[in-house]
Order: structure tokens, then C-alpha cells, then sequence
């Protein structure tokens, strides 16, 4: 591991502590992840649903992004879709079936583990996922960030 | 306008300025897969009964046909979509319509195959080769069967009397946020649609994308004369010219809104084609096959009677469309779903015929006046979002021989998605 890779590495940890530390753990927390190139600092409820649907699908006009889910009936889909988005899993397979079939985009790709988001976020600088608190708690935040939701 | 948009898009720049070198984005250790690829499409298998449907007036009185039953694969789509670095994409999408039948199967034919380059992120994007126009809430999705609400797709593009071609050949398109939950989407297109060679068609979309409401307007203009895409006899029109016309202006404009909320989905369109056109005398002389009402005998023939030669060949005339669309879905768990649906259509064309071989329609060429409303209740039925049974019944309601005729239809729709594992 080089330096700039530690000392990105130590800043995701930081953030993370960070981020649990101001904000108790509640059983429906999630985080987003996010690559640790990707400037972002805050994401609002209206922005993760214009990805999530496909409505915008560049980040800040210049870089594309790859969006990833998790499994229907898992807890990081339950608390972020159904529980924070307030989309159901029917709907957002809906919208990404029509889009596909008329060419407006490919669906996000699903990740049934914790691990699989983190590694499939740094390797792409626009990559976004989420994780609820606890996996991401249990993750090492290879470069990746983890942004709250506002 | 500009100087808005001006600004828009130095933010969406300023914005980028800590990704650090951008350059670097596609070359790191890690970067974006050079490909991303799916393959998938679905198989729509269909069965529809019709009742009796008017045929001919007989010392004053209606006769009516047999009921009819067919059962076909209307839609059969095999469809690649990919990008290059995330950033370039292509979609292709082969379809073969009327795959079910033994004996009039048509060959596989190409219903998109497009490049498209983004220019300024979301803001503007460049589509070219064979693409759905933007245009209404269904032009671009009409090949997504399993995932709207009815079996039919509205009136103006009913491939039995289109209103204008469904695909064009560049479109320059792209959207910006009003705010933070309000976009502004917009398109321009063009491309040889039906022009005479000399002609630049143009079209335009805009609408307006805000918490799962949608309202815009869409606009085509033939941009000169244009020409019949098939001649009397080879069936219906591919686009907005009639095949017994020798050139054709027209413009088609519109509006139409779309609301989700929760469970519901409402849409309205209205639409309206004014054309300037100019008959083909020889081709108008074959629509005398015997099964012209008087009103359309009149308005082709002089005084309405072949015998005496053709109409004069200049006509000025509008075609209009307008439907309403209700549907609620109800999810069940977390895989099925079940969504009762009602739709309303109206749908008014002066020029047009009943035979569909030379050219015309069967539901507005054999009203009286042009004119048939359409009343349609069904159901979709999704056990797994990737299959879907609808189940629709309909009636057309329009004059025939003075008198109003109803004559119902029921269909079904069996559809599945299939998409190769990732």
C-alpha cells in the first residue's frame, strides 16, 4: 500500500468514525458509498432518487456514473430503498425494466454482499452503493467514502 | 435562455473540479470496465377474439362479418445495449412483428441501432443511426410492452395509422435541473423520415420532470414535401403520408402529462397533424374497390362517382388523437404486483379507408364520419416482475350507416423478459 492509498485509506476510516460517532446507529441506517475520487460531500434524498430511477445519470456533467443495488429482500434495500427513498423494489424494477427495453440505460447492477459494493465502488471512480451501518462498519474502507444521507 | 443555461452548465463544470485530472479517470489501476454489455429481450405471445364487426350496407341495412379469433407474437425483440467506458453508448434492438403467424412471418428487422455521445454530461448528448424519436409519452418506450399499462399503444402510434415515422436518424437531446427535484428534459431530431430527398424534417420535444409528474409538448415538422413511405396495395403507411397521396406537409403538435403518484399512474395526450398534401390521381383511382362509404366516395371522386375521374387532387384536412390512461398497481410482496387499468381513446382522420391492404384503416376508415372512440378496462398481472399476463377487452364505439356501432374485442398477453446472466 502507498502513501496517498494510507493516507486516502486513514481519511475513510476517519469519516466513517466520524459519521458514526455524531449519529447513533439506528437498525434502518444506511450509508452511501461512494469512490474516494468522487468529490461529493452530501447527498440529498431527491438526488439518490434521480440516480436510483436513472434521471441523471452523469456526476457533476463530466463523469458517468455506475450505480449498484442490493438483493430485494435484503436490510440495506429495505432501509434505503423502501424505508429513505420511498420506492418499492416492484417500482424501481419497473422503471429500470421499461428504460432498458427502450434503450434509456442498463439497470443497476445488484451486489448480495457488503464486501462486493466496497470492491465494485473503487474500482470505479463513479461508482455509488450503500451499505447499512452495520456492514459498513465491519468494512475496511478501501477507496471508497461514505457519505450520510442528508 | 442562454445566459441561464450558460450558468447551469459552468456549475455542473465547477462542480467536476475536484475529481482531480479527469484525464486520468479512464486509465487508473482500477478503472471503468473498457465494456459493459446486456443482452436481453422478451417474447410477447398474444391471442385476440373480435366480435362482428360492420362490413357492408345492403338495401340499407348493416351486414355484419364473423366474429374473428388470432392468436400472433406481435412482439418478438432481441435487444443489445452497452457502453464504452461508461460514457458512449449503443443500443440495438431487432424485432420480428407478426413472428406468429405460419404464414405471413416477416423477416427480423432492425427497429434501432444507434451510437450515442454525451457532450455535456446529462446536459446534451448526441444520438445517431436508426432511433425512436422522442415524441409523447410513448414513442420511445413502445417496444417496452410488459412494462406499460394496456396491450394497445395509443392511437397516434397504431401501426394501422401512424401519425408520423416512429424513428429518425439524429437527435440531439439532454436535460437540466430547474431544482433539486425539477428537470427540464429536451430533444431535437432529424433524419430522412418520408422526405422526398429535398425536404429536412424536424422535431422537438420538451416536457418538464418534477416529483413524479410529467407535462410537455412535442412538435414534427416534414419541413417541405414529403412522400408516401408505401403505394396503394402494399399496406399501411409507415408514417403520416397517405400511400395514395404524390407529397404531403404536414406538422404534427401536441401535449401530453403524466402523473405517478404512489400507485397511480394518469396519463393525457392530445395530439393534431395538419396536412397540406397533393393526390396521386392514378393511385386515388385504385381506392375504388367497392367498399367506399358516400362520404368517402365524395371526398376521392368527383361527385362521387369514380366513373367520373378523381376529386381535385389538392386537400387540406387535419388528423387529432386523445387518450386518458388510469392504472393502479398494487404490489404483492416483494416480487408480484397486480394493476387494474382504463383507457380512453378518440381518434378522428377524414382521409382515410377501411381496406387496410390499400393503405387504410379499419376502425376510423369505416366510420361514417373518420371518427371512433376506443373504451379499454384490463389488468396486468405480474407474479415476478418479469413476466407479465395482461388481460384487456375493448370497444370501439363509431358511426356506420347512420347508426352507432359498438364492436368488442378481448385480447390476452402473455410476456416474458428474458435477459442473459450478467
Amino acid at each position: 500500500m502507498n502513501t496517498s492509498s494510507l493516507s486516502r485509506n486513514l481519511g475513510c476510516l476517519c469519516s466513517l468514525a466520524v459519521l458514526f460517532l455524531a449519529m447513533p446507529a439506528r437498525a434502518g441506517d444506511v450509508v452511501m458509498v461512494l469512490n474516494a475520487r468522487n468529490p461529493t460531500q452530501e447527498l440529498a434524498i431527491n438526488e439518490l432518487k434521480a440516480i436510483y430511477l436513472g434521471q441523471t445519470s452523469f456526476w457533476h456533467g463530466v463523469v458517468p456514473m455506475k450505480v449498484f443495488t442490493r438483493p430485494a429482500k435484503s436490510a440495506a434495500t429495505t432501509s434505503f430503498l423502501e424505508e429513505q427513498l420511498q420506492i418499492s423494489v416492484q417500482k424501481l424494477e419497473r422503471t429500470w425494466t421499461a428504460k432498458q427495453l427502450a434503450g434509456q440505460g442498463i439497470a443497476p447492477t445488484e451486489l448480495a454482499e457488503a464486501s462486493e459494493v466496497v470492491a465494485g465502488v473503487a474500482a470505479n471512480p463513479g461508482a455509488i452503493g450503500f451499505l447499512t451501518a452495520e456492514e459498513a462498519w465491519g468494512l475496511e474502507p478501501n477507496g471508497v467514502k461514505y457519505v450520510q444521507l442528508d | 435562455m442562454f445566459l441561464w443555461t450558460s450558468t447551469m452548465l459552468a456549475l455542473a463544470a465547477d462542480g467536476a473540479s475536484g475529481w482531480g485530472d479527469l484525464g486520468e479517470l479512464g486509465t487508473e489501476a482500477a478503472p471503468t470496465p473498457v465494456h459493459e454489455s446486456r443482452l436481453y429481450g422478451y417474447i410477447d405471445s398474444y391471442w385476440e377474439m373480435v366480435a362482428p364487426v360492420p362490413e357492408a350496407v345492403e338495401d340499407g341495412q348493416t351486414v355484419h362479418g364473423d366474429s374473428s379469433r388470432e392468436f400472433d407474437i406481435p412482439n418478438f425483440n432481441v435487444m443489445l445495449q452497452g457502453s464504452v467506458h461508461g460514457r458512449y453508448r449503443y443500443f440495438i434492438n431487432l424485432a420480428a412483428p407478426g413472428a406468429g403467424s405460419a404464414t405471413s412471418d416477416e423477416g427480423v428487422g432492425v427497429r434501432n441501432a444507434w451510437v450515442e455521445v454525451p457532450l455535456r454530461g446529462d446536459a446534451l448528448a448526441v444520438r445517431a443511426g436508426k432511433l425512436y424519436r422522442r415524441f409523447g409519452l410513448y414513442n420511445e418506450v413502445l417496444d417496452a410492452v410488459p412494462t406499460f399499462i394496456g396491450i394497445e399503444p395509443p392511437e397516434l402510434f397504431d401501426k394501422d395509422h401512424l401519425m408520423l415515422t416512429r424513428t429518425t436518424n439524429l437527435m440531439l437531446f439532454g436535460s437540466l435541473p430547474l431544482s433539486p427535484s425539477t428537470r427540464l428534459h429536451y430533444a431535437a431530431t432529424t433524419g430522412n423520415d418520408e422526405s422526398n430527398g429535398r425536404s429536412v424534417p424536424l422535431g422537438a420535444d420538451a416536457h418538464v420532470a418534477t416529483h413524479g409528474f410529467k407535462a410537455g409538448t412535442s412538435f414534427y415538422w416534414t419541413g417541405g414535401y414529403a412522400s408516401p413511405s408505401r403505394a396503394v396495395g402494399e399496406g399501411s403507411p409507415r408514417g403520416g403520408v397517405a400511400n395514395w397521396m404524390a407529397e404531403d406537409e404536414y406538422v404534427v403538435y401536441g401535449g401530453y402529462a403524466e402523473g405517478t403518484p404512489g400507485s397511480f399512474t394518469l396519463q393525457a395526450e392530445f395530439w393534431r397533424a395538419d396536412h397540406d398534401a397533393v393526390r396521386d390521381p392514378d393511385a386515388v383511382a385504385l381506392l375504388d374497390d367497392g367498399t367506399l362509404n358516400p362520404r368517402q366516395a365524395e371526398r376521392f371522386f368527383d361527385a362521387g362517382d369514380p366513373g367520373r375521374g378523381p376529386a381535385p387532387p389538392e386537400v387540406r384536412y387535419a388528423v387529432q388523437t386523445a387518450y386518458v390512461r388510469a392504472g393502479y398497481a398494487v404490489d404483492i410482496g416483494q416480487r408480484a404486483s397486480v394493476t387494474p387499468y382504463a383507457q380512453g381513446d378518440w381518434y378522428s382522420n377524414p382521409e382515410t379507408v377501411a381496406n387496410k391492404d390499400l393503405g387504410g384503416d379499419a376502425e376510423a376508415g369505416l366510420a361514417d364520419d373518420g371518427v371512433f372512440l376506443k373504451y379499454t378496462a384490463g389488468v396486468v398481472i405480474r407474479p415476478v416482475p418479469q413476466v407479465a399476463l395482461k388481460v384487456d377487452g375493448s370497444a370501439h364505439q363509431f358511426l356506420y350507416n347512420d347508426a352507432v356501432e359498438v364492436f368488442p374485442e378481448v385480447r390476452l398477453s402473455l410476456s416474458y423478459l428474458w435477459q442473459l446472466e450478467q
